[in-house]
């Protein structure tokens, strides 16, 4: 028997073996493209990465890389959109959207995307020496990211401050329902979040970056468009009194447009999002909805119109035809579309805008230092003018019109429409889709609805008035 | 582990004091003449050997063994007596009962009566000489309840199979796959171009059989894989005797299946018609002449267009030639015997820029060193290439081209020259607008898929004692893609790139490897009451590993494609992926005198892809039959020859599909600023995530009657699918999307039905009929919360089908206006022509069909044979994705062309149609996705004729070959609709959505057989 056990040994042992290959280990596979999401932190370089992850989230569609700076003119007077188009923004165009509305859902979950990515950075346990520096980026991007929600899909700060904003969530949690604070709520952690940040932000060193008087700059814009006008004023002074930031020259406002570059000269821009030949929306960027590939939307004419022929402004705007056929002003801010080298960065804030806080919040209480700001920018765009001297809301008019030139087709007018709670009052264009040409600020579709997913999956959250 | 020892041990001890004896003879059929390749089986154990050519066997058995049974194909299984003989002679009789076969099932060969489940097989002979690119394609009509639809005729292109419904909605419905028994890769392979279909690769001309195991008690003991059924393939082997040379070929074309004549692009006398009517309705003129001066103005139309006319669906389609050539060798001895072969195959599409085209081989060697042991190992290789142009919406798809582009303009200029870009004087194909000259851009740019594969096996079977047989099997797959894609810098998608190429590098590698004892023993004396037991273990693994890159800005150098002239590289991509499952199983039969068998089969699965917390999971079958036709009081019955119940029930998993890593919380990267690494949280992971579980009743019966004459069989299933893998969306607040969690469940129930009979059978002729029917319900019963979940065109909703589209309702054309009409409910109560008031409904339409399965029929008069097959569909609905493009009452009139149905539009009050009033820039938003680009997809298709001859053996023998025949056959020779507006062809994928994918071929082709 024993040497019958001897020679089946060989075979039972290597049937042994394979069993035992069966080990726990074999059906233990980890991805090699991604970590565990709770060991992903623990070095000041991860720290930097996922600061980075959060910066490349705002480059999204759905935040800056398209939806934001678009919705800004297309839902007020700047653009419109031709007969020929490609289907892209026609709702807010045409303001039927409704609760189930593509891009104000994509909108909604892209911008709370950066959100956690920068809670992910602001709550991380990491030691370093530039772990504040990043850290205070984070604050920024959050609180830039809360200014842009609770705009769009809440009622203004100016309205009342005590209506529904937008929910809150400042820690990882997949599983989070929660519902809306108020807009106070909501402004009060974006003043908080923009003063951390300014605290240990970084120095000056490109355009690309957060830095200590950007992050001021946006923050006077928050003060701002809470019509706290002291704080905004106290904010925007500092920006352009002590910042190493100047306005661009007339000689080279063409050339700023045209250079897709990331600038370390201080120079106009003080925060812009990176796209570069790699990293950009191909065809669903800036110039392909303006200039190349869908090339929908057009300038209003009125708009064109109210720049004077000297006014270096009107250089990013050519008359040109629609893809129909039609005479229409083609907008060319963003020009590096079929560019093979890089793409255009995408304008957050820029000098000129801070200069227009400045004027705007020095009001009503100091007319001359709001001519002096606004003329300083204007005058700088078109030397032949001669001058703003306007008063009491006609100054205020004026500045809200220069806000418009200065910032067309970067995103702005729409709110600011809201914010001073003025009707939208439109021209038709020809080439253009049907759409309504006035729209009152009482208008349930001033704001956005909170989207129907969000609904689902929420069972806390409140639906705006108007939508289902 | 510790019990499976002890049983091994116990019987090699029994093994090793067991006598041998050995027995020759003779195997014989009715007429006297040797049966080679004949199976001989000492009765009660594993030991067996092959008759070769002069019908002669030799067989060492031991000494207890008293009975020999001997199996052919074709032939009733027979037992020959060797209590006191040493020389038998058997003679064999032709087969009268298709029970007494042996099939292919899970994990070996099973006698057919020892089958309790439903298990439908097909041979190699069905599906080879036939001109598909890939298996799947074939599988059409062959075996009732699967589904095997194209939604792209492409050579060489992905096809879908479903097994009894639609079991899964976020993983895989797909049929597990096994081929020569590793856990095959299937689908498409492609990262960049369009398609490349995984099973390519292997020549139909190889396979042996495919057997479709279709319930719980035939799939389970494939465990959390077998929830959607199991498709097993065999590949040939070599058999004993004479060595034979098999070499076949043929030669056709193929051009396209499916055209529908009364509803095709318009001419530009047609479009004229329109335009004229359109641009009056939209108020911009009052009369033809001022129309004519509109629309020449805003769209640029030239006066004269009416005199140029191409017909651009002849510009992008073609005939495409069609080639096989297969050579195969096989024979041996007793000991070992060899088949290998090697095979040409060559498909033109039918569209310009598709083509196929294969070279493989294989080789299969099978040795037995002694009775106790054989060994096989086999490998199967090719390499294949493939062109397949672009599909959907892409504006460089030449079959979006051939509908869209306006029959005024033309692809080539006076000079003959390519007319795009700067070389269009008539600016009709500006340098990237679409839809592109697609006769420019198949000149401009590549799109290449080449596929170089190999599967194959090694195997030992160890007959311990002649009862017990340890087997290992080693089965891998090595599958490579290597694409190519460029884009010209002069025009169409690369041009604002300056040029664009990708090039992508896919490799799968996988292996599964199974270890079993088989343990078969008889509990009586007469040895018809026996168990076959098998239990053992077995490993997969699966590795996918993609290398991508591109770049931009090409010299302007057609032959140069490759990246590495590019200016600027782009992207860089590589990253593996992989999945390992490990699992014990063991299968259980128990005949009783053939009139009652009962089986049971149990599994027991671990995977990777699973929670930390449900990496395992158990799943098992019982089934039972009762063969009635065994029993005493039928047995001499001459009407019934066959009666035989079965019953099963079991559960099992679905595990596919759905990526490997879902259920960890994962942190990636790629989200990269400024050309630093960024990082951000990618997914959530559920720690508990488990696969779906499949219960599955299924009852049936097989007859045969009249000696064979008629023969079917039924089956009833009933199979319900709970723990569903769903994506639960999260709030979006925080910041996740979704995540797969298991939740929600869908049931199929339906019936199939086989009949084959022989209505006239004579001495030289005989009429041979095959039916098949499968009809199936699928019912979502249980989703996350009740939610219905968006999937396109369809809104997954509890209490529905889960392919109902859900889209406006259609309430045709109001005649007094000819506004188009929607309902603004579901019972129809009212409509409206506002489409804001027409919201997206349940239709109570299916994209499944109600029931499917062939009719075959075959008349056999000397040499000569016809056959012919009908494949028929009925009860579904297709959904053609771009009618609202090319049928869309005067919007996108004179931008892109229109379909002749907008030819029946309404014109004046009282008008009866379908087609609202045309006015330039659209009516009312009238080419909205709507019930009104549904058809009915019920249609019956002439799926293969042929009519062939083999040349009578005095012929064969004067030229000194075994057999010689010639054939002719046609594939999807003829398509009959029940919609008679259907655009586009019937066989639309399983999702039933017309895509502007390559036409599905219409193929003739005559070939000959030869065998030496």
């Amino acid at each position: 028997m024993n040497k019958i056990l001897n020679k089946i040994s060989i075979p039972v042992t290597a049937l042994m073996l394979l069993m035992a290959s069966c080990s726990k280990d074999f059906t233990d596979r980890n991805p090699l493209g991604s970590i565990n999401t709770g060991d992903a932190i623990t070095t000041e370089l991860a720290l930097q990465n996922a600061l980075n992850g959060a910066y490349s989230g705002m480059r999204s569609v759905g935040v800056y890389g398209r939806d934001f700076p678009v919705i800004g003119d297309i839902q007020a007077d700047n653009g419109f959109i031709e007969g020929v188009n490609s289907g892209r923004y026609i709702p807010q165009f045409q303001y039927n959207f409704t609760a189930t509305d593509g891009t104000y859902t994509e909108m909604w979950d892209n911008v709370y995307t950066v959100i956690l990515r920068a809670n992910t950075v602001i709550d991380a346990d990491v030691k370093g020496d530039n772990v504040d520096a990043i850290k205070a980026q984070a604050y920024a991007i959050r609180a830039l990211m809360y200014f842009k929600l609770v705009n769009a899909y809440a009622r203004p700060y100016t309205d009342n401050p005590d209506d529904t904003g937008v929910p809150l969530v400042l820690h990882y949690d997949p599983n989070i329902k929660p519902s809306r604070n108020t807009v106070k709520e909501v402004y009060a952690q974006i003043i908080s979040d923009y003063k951390t940040a300014f605290e240990t932000a970084p120095d000056y060193t490109n355009s690309i970056t957060l830095s200590k008087y950007a992050i001021e700059g946006l923050l006077a814009k928050a003060y701002l468009y809470m019509d706290d006008n002291v704080d905004a004023k106290n904010a925007a002074v500092d920006v352009i009194n002590n910042s190493e930031f100047s306005l661009v020259s007339f000689d080279k406002y063409d050339d700023f447009w045209t250079n897709p570059g990331i600038q370390t000269d201080a120079v106009e821009v003080m925060f812009e999002i990176d796209q570069d030949i790699i990293n950009n929306n191909g065809p669903d960027d800036l110039g392909g909805i303006y200039v190349d590939t869908y090339q929908d939307i057009y300038a209003s004419s009125d708009l064109y119109d109210l720049y004077s022929a000297t006014d270096i402004r009107q250089s990013v705007l050519i008359p040109y035809y629609t893809k129909a056929g039609v005479p229409a002003v083609i907008v060319y801010k963003y020009q590096n579309e079929n560019n093979t080298k890089d793409k255009d960065n995408i304008k957050v804030l820029r000098l000129s805008e801070v200069y227009l806080i400045a004027a705007e919040a020095s009001l009503p209480g100091n007319e001359d230092d709001a001519l002096a700001y606004l003329n300083a920018l204007v005058q700088t765009r078109d030397p032949a003018f001669a001058g703003y001297n306007s008063t009491g809301s006609d100054l205020l008019n004026d500045i809200v019109t220069e806000r418009r030139k200065e910032l067309a087709f970067e995103g702005d007018r729409f709110y600011d429409l809201n914010r001073l709670q003025r009707d939208i009052t439109r021209v038709a264009n020809n080439g253009s889709i049907p759409a309504p040409l006035s729209i009152t600020y009482s208008d349930f579709h001033r704001i956005a609805p909170i989207p129907k997913t969000e609904l689902q999956a929420n069972p806390n959250i409140q639906q705006n008035p108007g939508y289902q | 582990m510790r019990s499976l020892c002890t049983i091994l041990l116990m019987f090699l001890c029994v093994g090793m004091y067991a006598q041998n004896r050995t027995i020759t003879g003779t195997v014989v059929d009715q007429n006297s003449s040797p049966v080679p390749n004949a199976t001989v089986l000492a009765k009660g154990t594993r030991i067996g050997a092959a008759t070769n050519a002069n019908g002669t066997f030799s067989l060492s058995v031991p000494s207890s063994v008293t009975t020999l049974i001997i199996t052919s194909v074709n032939f009733a299984t027979q037992e020959a007596d060797i209590t006191s003989a040493t020389t038998v002679t058997v003679k064999l009789q032709p087969s009268t009962s298709n029970l007494s076969e042996v099939v292919v099932v899970a994990y070996g060969t099973q006698k057919k009566t020892n089958v309790t489940g439903s298990v439908a097989t097909i041979k190699g002979t069905e599906i080879s000489d036939k001109p598909f690119t890939s298996i799947d394609k074939a599988l059409q009509g062959l075996a009732p309840g699967v589904q095997s639809t194209s939604a792209s005729g492409a050579p060489g292109s992905a096809t879908n199979v479903r097994i009894r419904g639609i079991g899964s909605i976020n993983a895989s419905a797909a049929p597990l796959w096994v081929i020569d028994g590793v856990v095959a890769t299937i689908g498409d392979l492609t990262s960049e171009t369009t398609t490349a279909n995984a099973l390519s690769g292997l020549n139909p001309d190889d396979i042996e059989s495919i057997t479709i195991l279709k319930d719980a008690a035939a799939t389970s003991i494939y465990g959390s894989r077998g929830a959607n059924g199991v498709i097993i393939v065999t590949t040939k082997k070599g058999k004993a005797g004479k060595t034979v040379l098999n070499i076949a070929s043929d030669w056709g074309a193929n051009t396209i299946a499916y055209k529908n004549d009364k509803n095709k692009s318009l001419t530009s006398e047609q479009s004229q018609t329109l335009l004229r009517e359109a641009t009056i309705n939209g108020g911009y003129a009052n009369n033809n002449k001022q129309a004519d001066d509109f629309y020449e103005s805003v769209y640029g139309i030239p006066t004269d267009f009416t005199k140029t006319n191409t017909d651009w669906y002849n510009v992008v389609t073609q005939t495409g030639d069609q080639s096989q050539y297969n050579l195969s060798l096989s024979g041996g001895t007793d000991k070992t015997q060899f088949y290998t072969s090697a095979g040409v195959f060559n498909q033109v599409g039918t569209v310009i820029g598709s083509d196929f085209k294969r070279y493989n081989g294989s080789l299969s060697l099978t040795h037995k060193p002694n009775d106790k042991l054989t060994f096989t190992a086999g490998i199967n290789g090719s390499y294949s290439r493939q062109h397949t142009p672009t599909n959907t919406g892409n504006f460089s798809n030449p079959v979006i081209s051939s509908y869209f582009l306006l029959p005024w303009y033309t692809p080539y200029n006076k000079d003959g020259s390519l007319r795009y870009g700067s070389n269009d004087p008539d600016g009709e194909f500006p340098d990237n607008a679409g839809p592109y000259n697609p006769v420019a851009i198949q000149a401009l740019d590549n799109s290449v898929a080449k596929q170089i594969n190999f599967r194959g096996y090694v195997s030992g079977e160890y007959a311990i004692i002649p009862e017990l047989k340890f087997t290992s099997r080693y089965s891998a797959e090595y599958l490579t893609v290597a694409e190519d894609l460029y884009q010209n810098p002069f025009y169409g998608d690369g041009e604002s790139n300056g040029g664009l190429g990708l090039a992508s590098n896919r490799r799968v590698f996988d292996w599964t490897w199974t270890n079993l004892l088989d343990f078969k023993h008889a509990l009586n004396a007469d040895k018809d009451f026996y168990f076959d037991i098998y239990g053992g273990y077995e490993s997969q693994y699966y590795n996918n590993y993609v290398l991508q890159a591109g770049a931009q800005v090409f010299p302007g150098v057609l032959r140069l494609k490759y990246l590495n002239v590019a200016a600027t590289p782009t992207s860089a991509f590589s990253l593996p992926n992989e999945n390992a499952t490990v699992s014990y199983l063991s299968n259980l039969v128990v005949n009783y005198k053939d009139k009652y068998v009962a089986t049971g089969s149990f599994r027991r699965d671990g995977s990777s892809v699973f929670g930390a917390n449900h990496k395992w999971g158990n799943f098992f079958s019982v089934g039972g039959t009762w063969n009635i036709s065994e029993e005493e009081f039928l047995k001499e019955n001459n009407f019934i020859n066959v009666l035989k119940l079965r019953a099963s029930y079991g559960e099992n998993g679905n595990a596919l599909g759905f990526g490997d890593y879902q259920a960890l919380a994962t942190y990636g990267f790629g989200n990269t600023y400024a050309s630093q690494v960024g990082g951000a949280p990618t997914n959530v992971g559920d720690s508990n995530l488990t696969w779906e579980k499949n219960k599955i009743i299924d009852v049936g019966f097989d007859f045969s009657l009249l000696k064979n004459r008629i023969n079917g069989s039924f089956d009833y299933y009933n199979r319900t699918t709970s723990d569903l893998l769903i994506a639960v969306p999260f709030s979006g607040t925080s910041g996740f999307a979704n995540q797969l969690f298991n939740v929600g469940s869908i049931k199929n129930t339906g019936y199939e039905i086989a009949l084959g009979g022989k209505p006239v059978v004579t001495k030289n002729f005989i009429w041979d009929i095959e039916f098949n029917i499968a009809f199936n319900k699928n019912k979502v019963l249980d989703l996350y919360k009740g939610n219905p979940i968006s999937n396109g065109l369809f809104n997954i909703t509890a209490g529905h089908d889960v392919q109902e589209f859900y889209i406006p309702l259609w309430a045709g054309v109001d005649p007094a206006n000819g506004d188009p009409l929607w309902y603004t409910d579901d019972i129809h109560s009212k409509t409206t022509n506002d489409i804001n008031q027409a919201p997206s409904l349940l239709s109570g339409k299916s994209a499944s069909p109600k029931y499917f399965g062939s009719i075959q029929n075959t008349f056999t008069y000397k040499g000569i044979s016809l056959s012919a097959q009908f494949y028929y569909n009925y009860g579904n609905y297709i959904y053609d994705n771009w009618d609202s493009y090319s049928m869309s009452d005067g919007a996108y009139l004179g931008g892109l062309n229109q379909f002749t149905s907008q030819l029946t539009r309404w014109q004046k009050p009282g008008d009866k149609t379908n087609v609202p009033k045309i006015i330039l820039g659209g009516n009312l938003n009238s080419n909205a996705a709507s019930t009104r680009y549904l058809y009915n997809g019920s249609y019956v298709r002439l799926r293969d004729v042929q009519l062939s001859y083999a040349f009578p053996k005095a012929l064969t023998q004067k030229w000194n070959i075994t057999n010689a025949s010639v054939y002719v056959r046609g594939t999807n020779i003829l398509t009959f609709t029940k919609d008679k507006w259907v655009p586009l062809d019937p066989e639309a994928g399983i999702q039933s959505i017309n895509d502007f994918d390559v036409f599905i071929p219409k193929t003739i082709a005559a070939g000959i057989k030869i065998g030496f």
